[in-house]
């Protein structure tokens, strides 16, 4: 009797609860009910603990880029077996809807205009909407989850009550929770750019790997002399020029944008006296010849062809995209060996103050977010909850069991479908059976980086040179602007940028004399540094007070 | 006297006329040569090993590393390039025969001399070129005639381009007028002068319009981007462009995923250009004869 | 005057029943047409009210607030604003005088090639450049200009100095020109080919009896045959003197030769505002058709006067 009971409330419930498609499958069979819902919801909604999945049968509309990695091998998300595992875990279908890759913006933009909204979707709201999250609740775009998290995401809010530095990283100024993030579980996968040189070179000529500027110098003027680089160090222009990535501005103390002083006040980078220091250096190096002559128009393919035929011996980039491509291009060949070093510093024993770190919540890519079209918000929820469960963490980062890994000694290993895959290559075959290689809704796990992140020995040693920095202290946290600082912010921000690359590239170049840095530093304040610092010390404040 | 004359000027003119002819033929040789060479670097790149690419310099006049087809097999087991061909042939077809239908049928009107609003019409018509709504309003249009997520979103907005219209105008108004009152005379009504003197006088420009129009339709992506969100309905140039810009990074933000997105590899990137390409190029050599002197004058005859 | 005034009305209305009666085919022909423009073009023109408005995508086009012109005087006010305006026409002027002309040069040295099929391969040639993308285009441009490119070994075996000419800001606009003329030429010469194909031969035939040597005919027949399209071309080029697409200069551009090559588009595209903020995109779209529709105007109207020739 009581059996039959709680089969009577399944019954209901299943029959009451409309998902966002609004279409509750009707031919759905009593054993897929009892033996899914193990636990049997009743009604009262204090008895949440004992959810388990797959739940309900819902419908969900889903945006989303398909990214490079599966792309070309599939025209629907739907076609991987990921997917077709999620919904089997997880009881929800999904139809996506996909944007053409690097062009979403402005689809999504006219999505919002239109007030056409799909019920899930995947985007950088903090970075491209105007006003952030904040501004994306109160236009009724997004749901504000703070209230149901507890509730329907039990997962997520526990990573956040276990890790509250991160869960400030994750709300709105005014502690909202916003979108169920990509979150990196371990610190060796937010490393991945930084100096590259070939090693080759420095055992042939007895050197270490480089630590200081100095050291580099002579690095560089050997490679020159000795090795007859005619573009000792090259490397895409705009990696110069990058925020907290930059490591050779990073040498000296600062970097080129804003970042936190000793005080934890809000500096900016370019017109510190250590800028200066940097300019005189790149200006040596430039007139010495170190430095590539064609630095400001070279790109991808012109590093990759001078690296790897030895017009040049260092450089930076990525670990997989760029450091990846050199060491491929060269396999076999004696001559290179492009390996990482750490950032350089000015004194010998120093840490480096800035490198490239990404945050463990970045809140862009793959930031995931249930929009006010969703019908059943607290469905979606369960839903995209299961990506921080340990079992969804492990279909999400690995695929599924017995398929695409096994569990030897509690180590999740990746079979050979992911990593001898006849058909496919291994960044396909993953992307087809897990999310790891790029990013989503779950908590990223370090055994995927472990197995699949180096292909080369090489790139397991820069990503753990690479990491030796204190830039956590030193970098500026991801803080949002009101809409209206945004658009000033914008404009401010656009004329100094302006200022700035031209006369980095005159000083440089030799064009201009450094005689005039003090002019220069104080354009820059007429220009209207100071109003951007306010801005960016108020966001700051708001920012320390979730 | 008068005849020597004439001879001699004769042989003096066809003399430094065929010096002309030879530096004429030695520069658009030249040309060709300049100009040839984007296209035989993207063969050659798409013929090229992948890696040996990343590391060539120069000139490219031969595959780099040893000839291969493997980017070409890549590109035709992609779901994306297949699908992506019928979907642009669908919009070609369908919307190169509207295009041309209608701008000919405003053209032919907009030309005759005697049509008291050609003025207001043409102004009315070229206002556009400059003044439009943006893309919000644009995209609202599309969404109330329901033709978001539908090929017909690519065809119908865009049956008359302004520009092409006023090209179409110009050459029809240079028909002469004589053949539109003699046939008149015959009785013979607008729709049968637009059908049987005007359209068969003007192949030339009609092969003009294909080839601007079908360029347009073939090369066209962003507005396939903005109002399609089925990949299988994407046309090619979509999918090119997405292969195209791939890991083209450029900023660190976007480059956080850099970390492990797959990198495409050169040559794919050129065999894609390579399959995307060739077809509209392939048109021209048909149309060409179009171009020929005398075309229209020999129609008028016969 | 009540009678004059009536007498007036029916005279127009006449008029109009005459006209309708006469060209009732054409303003049958005309309609779908007139349709097609006011309903994809008219239609959505209220969108532009947003260069006056804070638009939010929330409160949609017509619920935004107003703003006036606070979008164009932010514009206008930018310390950068004088040079984008300037290095957008400069380099517009220089194309329009640089490559204008090519395209019928070309046509014309082709019309004097007696040989079919050479004449056939060199259109076909030519035409290429224009189907490749303008990001291989670049880098190929990219390629040959740096210190150790094609073009500096050229320069060095003249004895010239190598230099990076795309770090250089007087070889920036010549090296724009001249890679636009180089990827368009053979494509813009297609409409002119084809109005030379409506020449009669019997034109020719008659000046070479008159004696008239090849250079007189070209003066004297080709070119007047293509007048119209030139001019009619030339009309249309004047309305886009302000817009200089920001595509090929940001892959051309870098710091070093920003001042020279920094245009309206591209500046507006660095300030990211073009992704998010529609009403600062539109506003400066706005300025720009503004300028580039007086100019078209004023092109057409002269050219009404010297040539008989114009739009309308």
């Amino acid at each position: 009797m009581k059996k039959f009971v709680a089969l009577f409330l399944v019954f209901v419930l299943a029959f009451s609860v409309v998902g966002c498609g609004a279409k509750t499958e009707e031919s759905k069979t009593p054993e897929n009910v009892s033996g899914g819902v193990t636990a049997a919801p009743t009604t009262n909604e204090t008895t949440q603990e004992e959810f388990t999945y797959p739940m309900e049968a819902k419908e969900f509309s889903y945006w989303m880029e398909l990214v490079a990695n599966i792309n070309q091998v599939v025209t629907n998300m739907s076609e991987a077996p990921f997917s077709t595992a999620l919904e089997k875990a997880t009881g929800a279908k999904i139809t996506y809807e996909h944007p053409v890759a690097n062009q979403a913006k402005e689809q999504f933009n006219l999505m919002v205009a239109s007030g056409e909204l799909p019920d899930i979707f995947e985007y950088n709201i903090l970075a491209e909407y105007p006003g952030g999250p904040e501004k994306a609740i109160s236009d009724g775009v997004i749901v504000d989850l703070t209230d149901k998290l507890q509730e329907y995401a039990p997962n997520l809010y526990k990573f956040y009550q276990d890790n509250p530095d991160l869960a400030k990283l994750a709300k709105t100024d005014t502690g909202k929770y916003y979108s169920f993030p990509f979150i990196r579980g371990d610190a060796s996968l937010m490393v991945f750019f930084g100096p590259v040189v070939n090693g080759k070179w420095l055992e042939d000529l007895g050197l270490e790997y480089p630590e200081t500027m100095d050291e580099w110098h002579t690095m560089l003027t050997r490679f020159k002399n000795e090795k007859g680089a005619t573009a000792p160090l090259t490397y895409e222009p705009w990696m110069l020029s990058d925020g907290n990535g930059s490591p050779f501005v990073g040498a000296f103390g600062i970097a080129e944008d804003f970042y936190l002083d000793e005080q934890g006040k809000i500096q900016y980078g370019s017109i510190q006296p250590g800028y200066k220091k940097f300019l005189e250096t790149f200006n040596t190096w430039y007139e010495e010849g170190l430095l590539d002559a064609d630095i400001e128009t070279v790109n991808r393919e012109q590093v990759a062809a001078k690296l790897t035929t030895g017009e040049s011996g260092a450089s930076m980039g990525f670990m997989a995209s760029r450091m990846g491509t050199w060491i491929a291009a060269t396999v076999g060949n004696d001559d290179y060996n492009f390996v990482g070093v750490k950032n350089p510093v000015e004194i010998k024993g120093d840490i480096p103050m800035f490198s490239q770190k990404d945050v463990a919540i970045n809140g862009s890519m793959g930031d995931t977010f249930i929009s006010t079209a969703c019908e059943d918000v607290e469905a979606a929820m369960r839903y995209l909850d299961y990506g921080y469960s340990e079992e969804g963490k492990k279909l999400y980062n690995f695929g599924i069991e017995g398929e695409s890994y096994e569990m030897k000694d509690e180590y999740p290993t990746y079979t050979d479908t992911i990593l001898k895959n006849p058909d496919l290559t291994v960044v396909e075959a993953m992307a087809m059976y897990a999310r790891s290689n790029y990013y989503g809704p779950f908590v990223q796990r370090k055994e995927y980086i472990e197995q699949y992140g180096y292909t080369y020995p090489q790139q397991k040693e820069a990503n753990a040179l690479w990491s030796i920095s204190n830039v956590d202290k030193y970098r500026m946290p991801k803080v949002t602007a009101t809409p209206e600082e945004s658009e000033e912010l914008a404009m401010i921000m656009n004329t100094i940028l302006t200022y700035r690359d031209e006369m980095q590239v005159k000083y440089i170049m030799g064009i201009e004399d450094l005689d005039s840095y003090d002019t220069y530093v104080q354009n820059i304040k007429d220009m209207g540094i100071d109003r951007a610092i306010e801005i960016y010390e108020a966001a700051l404040e708001r920012f320390k007070n979730r | 006297m008068s005849k020597r004359d004439t001879i001699k000027r004769r042989i003096k003119t066809s003399m430094s006329y065929k010096v002309f002819q030879g530096f004429n033929t030695i520069f658009l040789i030249l040309l060709m040569i300049v100009t040839v060479y984007p296209m035989v670097h993207v063969v050659m790149a798409s013929f090229s090993e992948g890696i040996a690419l990343t590391s060539h310099k120069g000139l490219l006049l031969w595959p780099a590393g040893n000839p291969t087809l493997d980017a070409f097999k890549a590109v035709f087991t992609n779901p994306n390039i297949l699908k992506g061909y019928r979907n642009t042939m669908f919009v070609l077809i369908v919307g190169i025969s509207l295009q041309i239908f209608m701008t000919s049928l405003g053209a032919y009107v907009l030309s005759r001399k005697k049509f008291a609003l050609k003025n207001p019409i043409m102004f009315f018509i070229t206002f556009t070129m400059f003044f439009q709504g943006g893309i919000i309003p644009f995209y609202l249009l599309i969404k109330d005639l329901n033709l978001i997520n539908n090929l017909f979103s690519l065809i119908l907005p865009f049956v008359v381009s302004a520009y092409n219209l006023i090209i179409m105008r110009t050459s029809f108004a240079a028909i002469p007028d004589s053949l539109e009152e003699s046939a008149k005379l015959d009785g013979a009504s607008h729709f049968a002068i637009y059908a049987r003197i005007v359209m068969p006088l003007s192949k030339a420009v009609i092969a003009v319009m294909l080839l601007y129009y079908g360029v347009g339709i073939w090369n066209g992506w962003f507005w396939a981007s903005v109002f399609l969100r089925n990949r299988s309905l994407f046309p090619l140039q979509l999918v090119l462009r997405e292969i195209l810009i791939s890991n083209d990074v450029s900023s660190m933000t976007q480059g956080t995923s850099g970390a492990d997105v797959a990198v495409i590899a050169e040559s794919i990137k050129f065999a894609t250009i390579v399959v995307a390409t060739v077809p509209i190029l392939s048109i021209y050599p048909f149309l060409q004869r179009y171009f020929a002197k005398g075309v229209m004058i020999g129609a008028i005859k016969g | 005057m009540n009678v004059s005034a009536n007498k007036k009305g029916t005279t127009l209305i006449q008029k109009v029943k005459e006209e309708w009666k006469r060209n009732k085919e054409l303003y049958i022909m005309i309609l779908p047409v007139v349709i097609y423009f006011f309903i994809f073009m008219y239609i959505p023109m209220y969108g532009a009210a947003i260069a006056f408005k804070q638009f939010s995508p929330a409160k949609g086009i017509l619920g935004s607030d107003w703003v006036g012109f606070t979008h164009f005087f932010r514009f206008f006010d930018g310390i950068y604003f004088v040079r984008v305006l300037k290095n957008t026409l400069v380099i517009s002027v220089y194309s329009l005088i640089f490559g204008f002309p090519a395209p019928i040069i070309l046509a014309l040295l082709l019309n004097e090639v007696r040989v079919k099929w050479f004449k056939n391969l060199v259109q076909t040639v030519t035409y290429l450049p224009h189907f490749i993308s303008l990001v291989v285009i670049i880098g190929l441009l990219k390629e040959f200009t740096i210190s150790t490119g094609l073009v500096n070994d050229v320069f060095a075996f003249f004895g010239m100095d190598r230099f990076p000419l795309l770090q250089k800001p007087e070889a920036f606009r010549p090296l724009y020109i001249i890679s636009e003329i180089w990827q368009t030429v053979g494509w813009n010469s297609i409409i002119y080919l084809a109005a030379l194909s409506g020449i009669d031969e019997q034109l020719y035939e008659a000046a070479r009896m008159d004696g008239a040597n090849r250079w007189k005919q070209t003066l004297h027949i080709t070119l007047p045959s293509i007048a119209s399209t030139i001019i009619i071309l030339f009309i249309l080029r004047m309305g886009s003197l302000f817009t200089v697409g920001f595509e090929k200069i940001i892959l051309m551009y870098n710091p070093s030769t920003y001042e020279v090559s920094d245009v309206i588009s591209s500046y507006v595209y660095r300030s990211g505002l073009l992704d998010m903020n529609y009403s600062y995109s539109t506003a400066v779209g706005l300025f720009n058709s503004v300028m580039n529709f007086i100019l078209l105007v004023v092109a057409n109207k002269l050219s009404k006067r010297i040539s008989k020739t114009s739009l309308w």
